[in-house]
């Protein structure tokens, strides 16, 4: 009965990988720091980057500084012309900024005692836009999903629907635009952002890029050393009815001690009256710290911890933590190789800590197109059942994604 | 089948995907089969004996006999009162819940019918996603038509900038 159990609590929490691992992936490439870039404006719309278009500028340095050049100088200060958007086939006005995504991933999942499960994803398909008519700014993203990404989706079937992650409208209330006021719908400002959005940091706060945005107004700001936002927490009004909603807030303040060092601090309260996973009344705080730091240009050490505390009605409370440790080294301009260490506890009675190891390698081998391979040993703790003891299930992950960007 | 029976398996099949992907995603205890909880059911509501699904009476709660983590919408209730698995009285106290605030699916089961097939145990307790528009086979349309006119606006767009003379060399 016990290794039935495990086996259980093991697919239970494959399925919830594959589920999470089937869903989207964003640009956000929070390693840039290793050129000095500690703030996401420069080449992101959105302000705390990692969703939606790119700037201009943003674009060339994509093509300046993320992919592989072979050979020809990479230091040069013009950006090849296929840098801009469709290949710079297409011009746009420079008040016009619009992108897409397609990423197709091959997924493996062996756990323990399990059959071997095997996929073909789309992860994303994806188009989104930013207008900017003097400090008025629009913007809004509309994709296809085949499976997941519910809280994102426009339509109402279980799967194949159009989905929207992002759409708000903002003023900037400066002449650079430093400071941003937006209402929509927007990622939650919190912790890292980053393009691992399964890593438990995201999962256990809610708060990754794929179909966690909420409606919501944020203000944020970017100048100097600083940067942060602030969003006030209306709900997701793509979940019905009301009452799963979540109301509060969410908030990150980042500082760049030096171009190559940044640390931060986040914090999240909401409240729904009845909570999309356990159905009861959910006070759900949490709060962590962030770095970022690049002691030489070719390494990149990212690090968070959160920790999770949620109030739930009829069910206790749960208090758990999330933190993840990246170091992400480029021995070659656009060829990456990341080992990611994670270590989770959701907080469930007698629930023992999960962990789990990624390596994982990234090639931008060309123009808007990208290679990567995860593999992923994972840990994961199984709470005792009543009268008995806690275990552990181990699974293996493997991902292998192609990545084109519009 | 009648149009408003599809829809109430409709919205019963998003329910049950619906709370097994936000189980999954936050990795929160999952509910399987408890091969005591259908008698422990029978024995607090005072039955003669399962009268869902008999003899397991599984089905109650899940959509198959064998259990798994998938669960009716009346699972899905008791779940959210706060049973857990193997544990007996958390079944106890989730019933009496139920009782409390949801009296007529406990009738259902007294009278023995499905509760699950009740309105009440879909509508009250699952989230739904999505605007107003059907997914399916129209979300894939909409996706065609939505790249056919983003790509016909940037071509009206590209022409404009080449006859204003703006257009970048090709």
């Amino acid at each position: 009965m016990r290794a039935s159990r495990r086996i259980g609590w093991g697919v239970a929490l494959a399925f919830g990988l594959a589920l999470l691992l089937a869903t989207s992936s964003a640009q956000a490439y929070p390693w840039m720091i290793r050129h000095g870039y500690t703030g996401c404006m420069p080449c992101h719309t959105d302000p705390s980057g990692g969703a939606g278009a790119l700037t201009e500028y943003g674009r060339a340095q994509s093509d300046l500084l993320l992919r592989t050049h072979y050979g020809q100088a990479s230091s040069s200060d013009e950006a090849d012309r296929t840098s801009g958007f469709l290949a710079g086939i297409v011009p746009l006005p420079e008040q016009l900024r619009l992108g897409g995504d397609f990423r197709e991933a091959f997924f493996s999942n062996k756990v323990e005692g399990a059959p071997l499960q095997q996929e073909l994803i789309t992860m994303r398909a994806d188009l989104y836009g930013d207008v900017k008519v003097g400090r008025f700014r629009a913007a809004g993203a509309i994709g296809y999903v085949p499976e997941g990404d519910l809280e994102a989706s426009l339509t109402t079937t279980p799967t194949d629907n159009v989905i929207s992650r992002e759409h708000w409208l903002g003023v900037e209330l400066d002449d650079d635009g430093a400071w941003l006021l937006r209402g929509g719908r927007m990622a939650l400002p919190f912790g890292i952002r980053m393009i691992e959005h399964t890593l438990w940091a995201r999962v256990l706060t809610r708060t990754d890029l794929d179909d966690a945005q909420q409606y919501g107004a944020s203000l944020s700001f970017s100048r100097d050393q600083l940067r942060g936002e602030v969003m006030a927490i209306a709900g997701n009004f793509q979940i019905h009815p009301d009452e799963y909603r979540e109301r509060g807030y969410s908030a990150y303040v980042e500082l760049a001690a030096l171009s190559t060092l940044a640390v931060g601090a986040s914090s999240l309260f909401t409240r729904a009256t009845r909570d999309i996973v356990y159905g009861v009344t959910d006070y759900r705080y949490a709060n962590g710290l962030f770095a970022r730091y690049a002691p030489v240009p070719s390494l990149v050490l990212l690090g968070e911890a959160d920790s999770v505390y949620q109030s739930l009605t009829w069910n206790g409370h749960r208090g758990g933590y999330a933190a993840f440790l990246q170091a992400d080294y480029e021995p070659l301009q656009g060829a990456h190789l990341m080992v990611t260490g994670e270590a989770m506890n959701g907080g469930s009675s007698g629930e023992p800590s999960s962990f789990d190891a990624w390596l994982s390698g990234v090639w931008f081998l060309l123009p808007h197109i990208d290679l990567r391979l995860d593999g992923i040993v994972s840990t994961l703790g199984v709470p005792a059942p009543p009268g008995g003891s806690s275990s552990y299930t181990h699974v293996t992950t493997w991902l292998a994604q192609f990545h084109v960007f519009l | 089948m009648s149009a408003s029976t599809k829809r109430r398996r409709r919205r019963t099949r998003g329910a049950i995907v619906a709370v097994v992907l936000a189980l999954a995603l936050t990795g929160a205890s999952s509910a399987r089969a408890t091969p005591d909880f259908p008698q422990a059911v029978v024995e607090d509501l005072g039955l003669p004996g399962i009268t869902i699904d008999p003899p397991q009476g599984c089905k109650l709660c899940h959509p198959t006999d064998s259990g798994g983590t998938s669960l009716q919408p009346f699972g899905q209730l008791l779940q959210q009162y706060g049973v857990q698995p193997y544990d007996e009285s958390s079944l106890k106290e989730a019933l009496s819940q139920v009782q409390q605030n949801e009296p007529q699916l406990v009738t259902d089961i007294e009278d023995g019918r499905d509760p699950n097939q009740d309105p009440d145990a879909a509508n009250l307790h699952s989230p739904r996603y999505g605007c107003a528009l059907e997914g399916g086979p129209m979300a894939r349309s909409l996706s065609s038509m939505g790249t056919f006119v983003a790509i016909a606006l940037l071509r009206s767009m590209r022409r404009r900038a080449s006859r204003a003379g703006h257009a970048a060399p090709l």
